[in-house]
């Protein structure tokens, strides 16, 4: 089958290819928009086709070597031309991203069924996976921005479908990522100029030194606002509150962490020479252990089922970053591996929660429990997911962990600790989520009739557990996602294995011993409380954290809020400064005329006296004058 | 040139001169109803000439027609003659275009007083001719004394009180600066035994290093005082605003429009614009004096309350920027103050022809009375727009050109800071000109001026015969640039 | 000399009588005295030769102009009380032309005492020619200016006066 399309790709339409990923799912998008109401099930068919499509074409991608499209446009050689290239790199994640396009989109189908704004929202979406693959297969950085900065426009529309009236969350996205994209922007300018082409198949790596750093910084600071760490990171638990699920399943979920390492990757390999042990190196993976812990302190407090999983939409990336930082071999391909699975579990979990909220109407943990007996194949698909992601063997999250802790005890300890802290604080919060989620005494929210709550319909379950289930095949058979990415760097890895189980038998006991502290504690915390919920209560509540905890509940450590309060101030000084200009030009001026005016008609009162005096002085000052300039 | 074109200069002075003798020895009642056309054909005439004696004296490369009234001059040594140059015939030209427009308004304004209006008309024309053909110091003291006689009885041409305080004071005035004059002549005629323009300018050119020069010196500045009083420039203004206020509608088109100009910026121009291009000191003095009177003016401007006494200031203001282009000392700056002097004519002209018109109409000047005429009166709205924005210098109308050759001239002679303030008093010119024109004919018209009436034919003929002169001087102004370019003169 | 001491008391004249105008509070005084400062003008142009000067000034103005103004205010200075009523309160400003005029004077006596060469000068401009020869022959122009000028007379004594009692 994928050699009948390959063949029929590279047999004259091949080139085509390349741009037919970008233009079917926009021109189905559109049809799908335009169906008429009456015509759902068409509709859907319609939205279906093109997800099928889009992933039957990124195999076919798969089967070709090295292509390029070159369509010039503006300007020469500095100019903006239409290029893409599809090589492995952009392959396989072009080929995950729609695998997990296609599950979460099948899942949407089931999931909007009753809302008002699906037409909007299918919509949106395939002009969604378009301009992932438009941005994927961007050979040019110019053209790369133009579908970057697309994407952000697709964001704020899907953020305000649900909630029109409050677009506060949607304002908020799309500031943080609009700051992030200004500075991609001004990176791409420095790399261009650096490299003396915005082509990325003619760049090579620029030493980091003088300006190229700062352009380093910006490319990464884009990359990092997009894949969602810190310090941009705060919209998505806002943006979990109203937006649809499959919304925070495909976007924070999948796709953005597909770009945002996609591009990180690039930056740090492709484009710029990053050496590990550097400054900048150091940077990035402070950033990373930074997101990496913060992200897991908040999610593991959250009693809210879509919060904790946006925290940990977060505190994931914080892990990719770590290991990208690194720049080590086993950090690359470490922080690829966890990419993909990141996708696949994160977004498995959101539909989780989709499917859990589509049949109780709430995803609050403190208003549900026990659920495991009514929905057994969603507490499967959770549960099997939940242990991806906690690094438990033989599931895929493990792997990439390993290989990422790896890459941090090889740069240094406290990194490594920090992945560790990372690991416990997802492991716990994950207990929590299960244990209250599908275990103990069952407990529904009102309205809610124990003998009609079903299972989750199988549109739904399909992609839940094909996700769940692709998570424990990249496990068990780490080989094959592996051997791909290991592709990726050629020589750069050449000489090491990193599929198989993990080569350090100690740092696997360590993180088994993690784990295990993780259980202790859920099981102390259960003890005490007698609640799943509030089994990480102990540490929410302990002196001092709870301090900061409600600080951070307040949003007081919220960038966004930060830098929204410099802009408010920056903001109130220019409306003063322009008020004390509008006040020199309105009253102060207009005053001083109209006092010089009074003044002047005081002295032209109609007393001819008045005027011959004025005259004899006027004289009087023109010879005093004269004589003194003799 | 030939002999017969020189002859178009006597109709400078003989043709006003030939109508007040026919009109006044054939009875009033008969000639009335002729009498303002044929001051408006003399005008028209004067144009013409003008135009021609232009013409010809740029095809001939003549610098000057020179004649005598009734003797050969050249027969006497010293004798005074007309000698008319080209400044002299714009001048003409400016002249015989504001009386037009005067008698084309005064037709329906004054029906009651034709007569006597036309007699002194004719006789103000008549000495602000004579001030542009004379070529000798005292025979301009002369006209100019002409001039502001005439002047005085037609500001009392209604012998209200209003009138006669107006005129009264600028009698006081003109009768200091006529001292002032004279005394400066005296001082100079002591030096040179002459007040022949050539003789004097001479004489100028090297004063300091004749007999006296202290004297020579505080001459010249008393002249030039009292030339300054004639011009309105501040602080020898006072008067300015009060004639122009409470004279005849008509009149203040007149006196607004040229008679201050013919009676000392005239003046100005030939003395330091002409003859003492290099005095330094000379220049500062009336660098002085331009600056403020551009500031006063436009700041009294600002809190009048009445639109005509708001286009007198506007006089003073305008009259600054002349004096300050003169006092640049440059070519550019001459060229400039030049055309200001022409345009200047011209939308002061308009200006007070619209304010005939409301006053004509509406029975008031008063800003604050006014309000929403422009739907009502059209015409006199618009042209009244392009004469504000000409007189603020917007372009392309003819204001503009001359306001910018003269704030060039005077930053390259006195630097940026005089030219800065000159070019942010016209922002104050613009100021006061919304305001009026917000207040007189924009905005929700009045309960009580519904039924206004748009101005009698004669005159919107007057202000749109003078709008379209600011607006075509404007458009081809570059080209008129280049020929001067040409020419030499710039 | 003789000369030089007529400039002088020609010149404290004028300077006295200006002085008076500017302070005098009434409108007639101001202009008589401004008259008196036009005749010793005249007096000051006999001096330094420039007689057709002095004539036309002694005739103009401080003849024609200055009387037919004086009666014309004069006549209707019960309409002229209420608006110069204004003028006199502004009695604060007094001083003020004082001053100036003051200092007018001193500057002039500075002059004065620096270099005040009349006699010298006088005698290069003094004229040999005869007054009538002067008059008809150089000064055409001013003639002309001069016939305007009673013509201009004239019509303000017609303006002015004529119909007075008939309106306003």
């Amino acid at each position: 089958m994928l050699d009948l399309i390959a063949s029929f790709i590279s047999s004259g339409l091949g080139v085509n290819l390349l741009y037919t990923m970008i233009v079917i799912p926009s021109v189905l998008a559109l049809l799908v928009l335009l169906m008429p109401k009456a015509k759902v099930s068409f509709r859907n068919l319609l939205f279906l086709l093109a997800l099928l499509l889009n992933a039957a074409l990124s195999l076919g991608l798969l089967k070709l070597d090295d292509m390029k499209l070159y369509l010039p446009w503006a300007g020469g050689e500095m100019g903006i031309n239409f290029a893409l290239r599809v090589y492995n790199f952009s392959q396989q994640i072009i080929v995950i991203a729609a695998f997990v396009a296609l599950l979460v989109g099948l899942f949407a189908l089931s999931y909007l069924r009753k809302k008002s704004y699906s037409s909007a929202f299918l919509f949106y979406y395939l002009i969604t996976v378009a301009l992932v693959n438009g941005s994927l297969l961007a050979n040019n950085l110019v053209v790369m921005l133009f579908f970057w900065e697309a994407l952000l426009a697709v964001l704020f529309g899907m953020l305000i479908l649900e909630n029109r009236n409050d677009t506060r969350a949607a304002v908020k996205a799309l500031v943080l990522n609009g700051i992030a994209d200004l500075l991609l922007m001004l990176g791409i300018i420095i790399t261009c100029s650096l490299a003396g082409t915005p082509l990325m198949s003619e760049m090579r790596p620029i030493p980091l030194e003088g300006v190229a750093v700062l352009g380093f910084i910006c490319m990464m600071l884009g990359a990092l606002g997009k894949a969602g760490a810190m310090p941009f990171h705060s919209w998505i638990p806002d943006a979990a509150k109203d937006a649809p699920l499959p919304f925070m399943a495909i976007m924070p979920g999948a796709l953005e962490k597909l770009l945002g390492t996609y591009l990180m990757v690039r930056t740090c390999f492709d484009f710029y020479q990053l050496a590990p042990g550097s400054s900048m190196s150091t940077l990035i993976m402070v950033i990373g252990a930074v997101t990496l812990v913060l992200g897991g302190a908040m999610a593991l407090i959250q009693k809210e089922m879509k919060k904790l999983l946006s925290f940990h939409a977060i505190s994931q990336v914080g892990y990719i970053v770590l290991a990208v930082g690194t720049a080590l071999p086993v950090g690359y391909v470490g922080a690829l591996f966890h990419m993909v699975n990141n996708a696949l579990f994160k977004s498995s979990l959101f539909l989780s929660a989709g499917a859990i909220e589509s049949r109780t109407g709430t995803t609050d943990l403190r208003e549900i429990s026990g659920l495991g007996r009514f929905m057994p194949l969603t507490a499967i698909s959770t549960i099997l997911c939940a242990l991806s992601i906690a690094g438990m063997p033989p599931f895929n999250g493990f792997f990439s962990k390993e290989l990422i802790f790896d890459a941090a005890l090889e740069t240094g300890m406290v990194f490594y600790i920090a992945a560790l802290v990372g690991a416990f604080m997802t492991a716990a919060s994950f207990l929590k989520l299960c244990h209250a989620a599908f275990f103990g005494p069952v407990k529904l929210p009102e309205g809610i009739n124990r003998e009609e709550l079903k299972d989750a319909p199988g549109a739904m379950l399909l992609p839940m557990l094909a996700l769940a289930g692709t998570c424990l095949l990249f496990g068990v058979y780490n080989k094959l996602p592996l051997s791909y990415i290991q592709a990726l760097f050629g020589s750069f890895t050449a000489g090491s294995d990193f599929s198989g189980w993990p080569h350090s038998m100690t740092l696997v006991l360590i993180s088994l011993a993690v784990l295990l502290v993780a259980v202790l504690n859920h099981l102390i915390g259960y003890h005490v409380t007698g609640q799943g919920v509030k089994a990480v209560d102990h540490i929410h509540y302990a002196p001092g954290l709870r301090t900061l905890y409600d600080a951070a509940e307040k949003h007081y450590f919220d960038p966004y809020r930060i830098f929204m309060a410099v802009v408010r101030l920056y903001s109130w000084i220019c409306l003063a400064i322009d008020r004390g200009i509008s006040w020199i030009y309105d009253v102060l001026f207009v005053n001083i005329v109209g006092f010089v005016s009074s003044v002047l008609h005081v002295f032209n009162n109609g007393s001819t006296r008045l005027y011959m005096a004025w005259a004899f002085s006027g004289v009087i000052f023109l010879i005093l004058l004269s004589m003194l300039l003799r | 040139m030939p002999d017969q074109f020189s002859m178009l200069v006597y109709s400078f002075l003989g043709l006003p001169l030939a109508a007040l003798v026919l009109f006044n020895l054939f009875g009033k009642r008969v000639m009335t109803k002729f009498y303002m056309p044929v001051g408006m054909g003399i005008c028209l005439v004067q144009m013409l000439s003008a135009i021609v004696s232009l013409v010809l004296l740029s095809q001939y490369n003549k610098d000057a027609i020179t004649f005598s009234q009734f003797w050969n001059y050249q027969l006497y040594e010293g004798a005074s003659y007309f000698s008319p140059d080209t400044f002299s015939f714009l001048s003409l030209l400016c002249i015989g275009l504001v009386g037009l427009v005067t008698f084309l308004v005064a037709y329906p304004v004054l029906p009651d007083r034709r007569f006597q209006f036309c007699n002194v008309t004719l006789v103000l024309l008549l000495g602000m001719n004579g001030i542009a053909l004379v070529y000798d110091l005292f025979s301009l003291y002369v006209f100019m004394e002409v001039t502001a006689l005439s002047a005085f009885v037609l500001i009392a041409l209604y012998r209200d009180a209003k009138g006669l305080e107006g005129s009264f004071k600028y009698l006081m005035m003109s009768a200091i600066a006529s001292a002032f004059i004279l005394t400066g002549l005296a001082l100079i005629f002591l030096n040179t035994g002459s007040l022949q323009y050539d003789v004097v300018q001479a004489y100028l050119a090297n004063w300091q290093n004749g007999p006296n020069p202290v004297l020579t010196q505080i001459g010249f500045i008393m002249l030039m005082s009292g030339f300054s009083i004639k011009a309105g420039v501040a602080p020898f203004h006072g008067w300015l605003p009060d004639a122009y206020q409470s004279a005849p509608a008509p009149v203040s088109i007149i006196l607004g429009g040229i008679v201050t100009k013919m009676a000392g910026v005239y003046a100005i121009i030939r003395l330091v614009g002409e003859w003492l291009p290099g005095s330094s000191v000379v220049n500062v003095a009336f660098m002085f004096l331009g600056l403020l009177s551009i500031v006063l003016g436009a700041m009294s401007a600002i809190g009048s309350t009445d639109f005509k006494r708001v286009l007198a200031f506007s006089s003073i203001s305008q009259i600054g920027y002349i004096v300050l282009g003169i006092s640049s000392g440059s070519p550019l700056g001459f060229v400039g103050a030049v055309f200001h002097f022409f345009n200047h004519s011209v939308f002061k002209s308009t200006l007070f022809v619209n304010s005939a018109a409301v006053e004509m109409q509406t029975k008031t000047t008063l800003i604050d009375k006014l309000g929403g005429l422009h739907k009502q009166m059209p015409v006199t709205g618009t042209s009244n727009i392009l004469a504000f924005l000409s007189t603020a210098g917007i372009p392309p109308l003819a204001g503009f050109w001359s306001k910018l050759l003269i704030i060039i001239a005077v930053w390259q002679a006195h630097g940026g800071v005089v030219a800065g303030v000159a070019l942010f008093a016209s922002i104050f010119t613009a100021v006061y000109f919304l305001m009026v024109q917000r207040k007189v004919f924009f905005g929700p018209c009045r309960e009580e001026w519904k039924d206004v009436q748009e101005a009698k034919f004669s005159i919107r003929l007057a202000s749109v015969l003078l709008s379209c002169i600011t607006v075509g001087v404007g458009c081809v102004f570059p080209w008129i640039l280049r020929f001067l370019g040409a020419q030499g003169w710039i | 000399m003789n000369n030089e001491l007529i400039l002088i008391v020609c010149m404290l004249v004028m300077l006295v009588c200006g002085v008076t105008a500017a302070m005098s509070r009434s409108m007639i005084k101001s202009a008589i005295n401004l008259a008196a400062v036009s005749v010793a003008l005249s007096v000051l142009m006999f001096v330094i030769g420039a007689t057709w000067s002095a004539v036309f000034e002694l005739s103009v103005c401080s003849g024609l102009v200055t009387v037919i103004f004086i009666s014309a205010v004069s006549l209707t200075e019960s309409k002229l009380d209420s608006t110069t009523q204004r003028a006199l309160h502004h009695s604060r400003f007094a001083m003020l032309p004082l001053i100036l005029i003051l200092a007018g004077v001193g500057i002039i006596a500075a002059i004065v005492l620096n270099g005040f060469d009349v006699v010298s000068t006088a005698d290069i401009t003094q004229t040999e020619k005869p007054f009538r020869e002067v008059f008809w022959n150089l000064r055409q122009a001013d003639i002309l200016g001069q016939i305007i000028v009673i013509l201009v007379g004239t019509f303000a004594v017609v303006i002015l006066f004529k119909e007075r009692g008939k309106k306003i």
